[in-house]
C-alpha cells in the first residue's frame, strides 16, 4: 500500500534572474514499510525530493501525496501538523537542540502537539527508544558531550518518538566514520523491521544501498532507475525487478 | 514547564556573556528609576514629617470671630464644637496640640523685620525641640518664660546672636498695639528653605501678649497615627464644622504630581484667595475682611498636603526627569535587544528549521524568541531591583550630619527610601512591553522562515 505518492513532480528554484529546475517531472510511490534509498550525484534532486516528501517544501508542479493527503492543498499550519503526525527526520549533521539533553531531545517532538500518550507512557516510550539506540547511560547528557555516532543515535530515537509512519534521513551517515555509519544503518534497519516504519534515505553510502529494499537513482532531476527488491535482500544484485522509467 | 518556555529559558544561558550584558543594561535602568522613585517618595514623607513638627501637626483648625466693632479676631472661643468634631475622629488622632501665632515686628537695635511668632507648649511638643537644628545657643534657656527660638535668616537680618534680647511689636486680638521682650535662647536653621520656620516662643507668654481669654486658643493642631488618613480625617472634621458653624471654603488643592484640577482662571483666583486667607489666619498674617458678617466662630481647616505644593512640584519634576532618563535608557537597550535577537535569528536558523520540521508551529517559534526576551528582561529587572535595594539599604544606614539644609529632607540625618509597589510594577510593565516590542520583529522573522530554507542555512 503506497504511503507516499509523487505524481509528475517538478520543482523550480529561482536563482538570481534565472531559474534552476531541480526536479523535472518525477513519479513514483513508496510502500508502507519500505527501506528506500534515493541515490544520485550532487545536484540530481535527492534533497529536493526528500524535502517535498517531508512537507518542508512544496512542488512547483505535480502532486505529492503523503498518507493520503495532497500537500499542495495544505496551508503552513496543516503541513506542520502533518509533519508532526506522520513524519520523522534524521539529518546529516544531526541537528539536535543543543540546550536539551538526550532525554529531552527525544521527548521534544512529543511535546509539540496533542499526544495520546500519558506522561508515564511517554516516559516509558522515550526510555525504550533511548535503550534501543544504546544510550541508556547518556540520558542526561547534552549533545555537545556526545560523539558523532551517539548524536546520530539520539537523532534516530527522536525521529521515531512520535511513532511516525515515515522517517526521512538525509545522508545520515555522511558525517560518521564507516564503522559508526554501519552500526547506525543496522539500527535503522532494526527499527524498520520492528516498528514497520518506512525509511526514506538520500545517500551516497553504499552500505545503506546494500540493505535497501527499494532504490531510486536520480540524474539531472529525473529518475533513471527505480528498483524494488524483496525484503531482506542483500543488494548484491539490485537490477532484479528493476523498473526503468 | 512547556517545552518552548524551557527552551527559551535555556537559550538565555547559551551566550552567557551576551545575556549578562543585555540583562545588565536593563538592570541599570531599573536600578536608576527605582532609586529615584523610592528616594523622592521617602523624601515626601520626611518633608511632611519634619514640616508637621515645625507646623505642629498634620491637620490645622483655626477660628476667627467678629468683634462688635466688625474687626476680625483670630481665636477659637467656641471650643465645644471643635471638641465634638474631634470625637468623631478620635481613633485616628495621636496627639492634639494648641498654638497661637501672630505676625510681629521684631526689633533689635536699629534693625527690624516682620516674621511670624508661634506660641508653643514646649512640654507637649518635645518632637519639635528634637527636630530643630540649632546653629547657636541651646534650648536650655527655654526655662525662661520669655525665651525665643529664632530662625537663622531672621537672626542674620537682625544681627542678633543667642543670649541677646529682642523686642516684638504685635497686635492683640482686639487690635491694640503691644510690645514684648524676648530672650533669644537658640538660633535654628530654616529647614523649610522657604521661610516657613516661625520664631517659637512659650504659648502662655504669647497668649498674654495677644490678650487671649483664658481657655481659648487660636489654632488646634492634630497629629495623626497615619499621615495617609490626613485628607479623610480633615474631611470628617470639616463636614461636622460646616454643619454646626460657619466655615471658610476649603483650599481644595490637588497638589500631587502637578495634577492640578483648576479649571479656569476665575477658579484659580478664587482658590488663591482662599489659600491666602487661611495661610494668613494660621501663620498670623493680616488681611482685609471683605466677607459678609457672621455669628460666632468661623472655622478654617487645612492639612499638611495644602502646604506641600513646592515640594510636590519639585518631586514631580524629579520623577518626570527620572522617567525620561529611564525611557531613553530603555530605547537604547531596546535597540541592543533588537540587534541581539537578529543575530540570534541568524545563529539559530538551522535549529529553527529542525524544530519546524518536527512539527513546531510558527507561533511557537515566535514565542520562543519572545519568552527568551521576557526572561532576559525579567532577570535584568529583578537584578536591578535587588541592587537598588542593596544600595538603598546601605545609603539609608549612613548618617549625614553637617548638612543642615538637607536635614529637612531626611529622617534624623538618614535618607529614607520608600519603595512604592505601584511605581515598581508600572516600570516593570513598561520594561516588559518595550522588551517584547524590541524582540517582536526578529521573532516574527524567525517564525516566518521556510523550514526548507532554514535547514539549508550554513551558519
Amino acid at each position: 500500500m503506497a504511503i507516499v505518492e509523487l505524481d509528475n513532480v517538478k520543482k523550480v528554484y529561482p536563482l538570481g534572474k534565472t531559474e534552476v529546475q531541480a526536479v523535472k517531472g518525477v513519479s513514483f510511490t513508496i510502500d508502507k514499510g519500505d527501506f528506500l534509498c534515493i541515490i544520485g550525484p550532487s545536484g540530481s534532486g535527492k534533497s529536493t525530493i526528500l524535502n517535498m516528501i517531508g512537507c518542508i517544501d512544496v512542488p512547483t508542479e505535480g502532486r505529492v501525496i503523503i498518507a493520503g493527503k495532497d500537500t499542495g492543498k495544505l496551508n503552513d499550519f496543516q503541513l506542520t501538523e502533518l509533519r508532526h503526525q506522520v513524519l520523522g527526520f534524521i539529518f546529516q549533521s544531526f541537528n539536535l537542540i543543543p540546550v536539551l539533553n538526550v532525554y529531552e531531545n527525544v521527548e521534544f517532538p512529543l511535546l509539540l502537539g496533542k499526544s495520546a500518550m500519558s506522561k508515564a507512557e511517554r516516559s516509558e516510550w522515550i526510555n525504550y527508544l533511548i535503550d534501543a539506540v544504546g544510550l541508556a547511560d547518556w540520558r542526561r547528557h547534552k549533545p555537545n558531550e556526545l560523539s558523532g555516532g551517539q548524536r546520530q543515535r539520539v537523532a534516530i530515537a527522536r525521529a521515531l518518538a512520535t511513532k511516525p509512519q515515515i522517517v526521512l534521513a538525509d545522508e545520515p551517515t555522511a558525517n560518521l566514520d564507516s564503522k559508526t555509519g554501519e552500526t547506525i544503518i543496522e539500527l535503522m534497519k532494526k527499527m524498520n523491521s520492528e516498528l514497520h516504519t518506512t525509511f526514506v534515505f538520500s545517500t551516497h553510502d553504499s552500505s545503506i544501498m546494500a540493505v535497501a529494499d527499494h532504490i531510486i537513482r536520480l540524474q539531472d532531476g529525473l529518475i533513471v532507475e527505480n528498483v524494488h527488491r524483496s525484503a531482506g535482500g542483500n543488494g548484491r544484485n539490485p537490477s532484479e525487478a528493476a523498473v526503468k522509467p | 514547564m512547556k517545552p518552548i518556555v524551557r527552551i527559551a529559558f535555556r537559550n538565555t544561558q547559551r551566550q552567557r556573556k551576551r545575556s549578562f550584558l543585555l540583562g545588565g543594561a536593563i538592570a541599570f535602568g531599573v536600578l536608576v528609576i527605582t532609586i529615584i522613585n523610592a528616594f523622592t517618595a521617602g523624601m515626601i514623607v520626611n518633608v511632611k514629617n519634619n514640616f508637621s513638627f515645625i507646623a505642629g501637626g498634620h491637620i490645622f483648625i483655626s477660628g476667627k470671630e467678629l468683634s462688635d466693632s466688625g474687626r476680625v479676631i483670630t481665636a477659637i472661643n467656641d471650643t465645644a464644637i471643635v471638641d465634638e468634631s474631634l470625637k468623631l475622629v478620635e481613633p485616628f488622632v495621636k496627639k492634639v496640640n494648641k498654638r497661637s501665632s501672630s505676625l510681629a515686628q521684631l526689633i533689635f537695635g536699629s534693625w527690624e523685620t516682620n516674621h511670624t511668632i508661634e506660641g508653643v507648649d514646649w512640654q507637649k511638643e518635645e518632637e519639635l525641640a528634637a527636630k530643630l537644628v540649632i546653629t547657636d545657643g541651646s534650648l536650655e534657656g527655654l526655662a525662661k518664660p520669655n525665651a525665643m527660638v529664632l530662625p537663622k535668616p531672621i537672626a542674620r537680618r537682625l544681627g542678633v546672636v543667642a543670649g541677646e534680647t529682642i523686642l516684638a511689636r504685635l497686635s492683640t486680638i482686639t487690635g491694640q498695639q503691644n510690645v514684648g521682650e524676648f530672650y533669644v535662647t537658640a538660633i535654628v536653621e530654616d529647614q523649610t528653605n522657604f521661610g516657613a520656620t516661625s520664631a517659637y516662643v512659650h504659648l502662655d507668654y504669647l497668649n498674654d501678649l495677644l490678650s487671649l481669654n483664658s481657655g481659648s486658643y487660636q489654632m488646634i493642631l492634630l497629629f495623626l497615627h497615619d499621615m495617609a488618613t490626613m485628607d479623610q480625617v480633615s474631611n470628617v472634621i470639616y463636614g461636622y464644622l460646616k454643619e454646626h458653624a460657619e466655615v471658610d471654603p476649603r483650599v481644595q488643592l490637588d497638589l500631587y504630581m502637578g495634577s492640578n484640577k483648576k479649571e479656569d482662571a476665575e477658579k484659580e483666583e478664587e482658590i488663591y484667595e482662599a489659600e491666602r486667607k487661611v495661610m494668613a489666619q494660621i501663620f498670623g498674617g493680616g488681611y482685609m475682611n471683605d466677607e459678609e458678617p457672621w455669628e460666632g466662630t468661623k472655622f478654617a481647616v487645612m492639612t499638611l498636603n495644602d502646604f506641600m505644593q513646592p515640594v510636590m512640584a519639585m518631586v514631580g519634576i524629579l520623577n518626570t526627569v527620572a522617567l525620561v532618563v529611564f525611557l531613553i535608557l530603555l530605547v537604547i537597550i531596546m535597540v541592543g535587544i533588537t540587534n541581539t535577537f537578529r543575530m540570534i535569528l541568524i545563529e539559530r536558523t538551522r535549529e529553527i528549521g529542525t524544530m519546524r520540521s518536527f512539527g513546531m508551529q510558527q507561533k511557537d517559534v515566535r514565542n520562543i524568541f519572545l519568552w527568551e526576551a521576557v526572561f532576559i528582561g525579567l532577570g535584568g529587572a529583578l537584578s536591578g531591583l535587588f541592587l537598588a535595594w542593596v544600595i538603598m539599604t546601605v545609603v539609608g544606614f549612613i548618617k549625614l550630619d553637617g548638612y543642615p539644609v538637607l536635614q529637612f529632607f531626611m529622617n534624623n540625618g538618614h535618607f529614607t527610601f520608600l519603595i512604592q509597589p505601584a511605581s515598581v510594577i508600572m516600570n516593570l510593565l513598561i520594561l516588559l512591553v518595550m522588551t517584547l516590542f524590541a524582540a517582536y520583529m526578529p521573532a516574527r522573522a524567525a517564525a516566518r522562515l521556510r523550514p526548507a530554507d532554514a535547514l539549508r542555512a550554513h551558519y
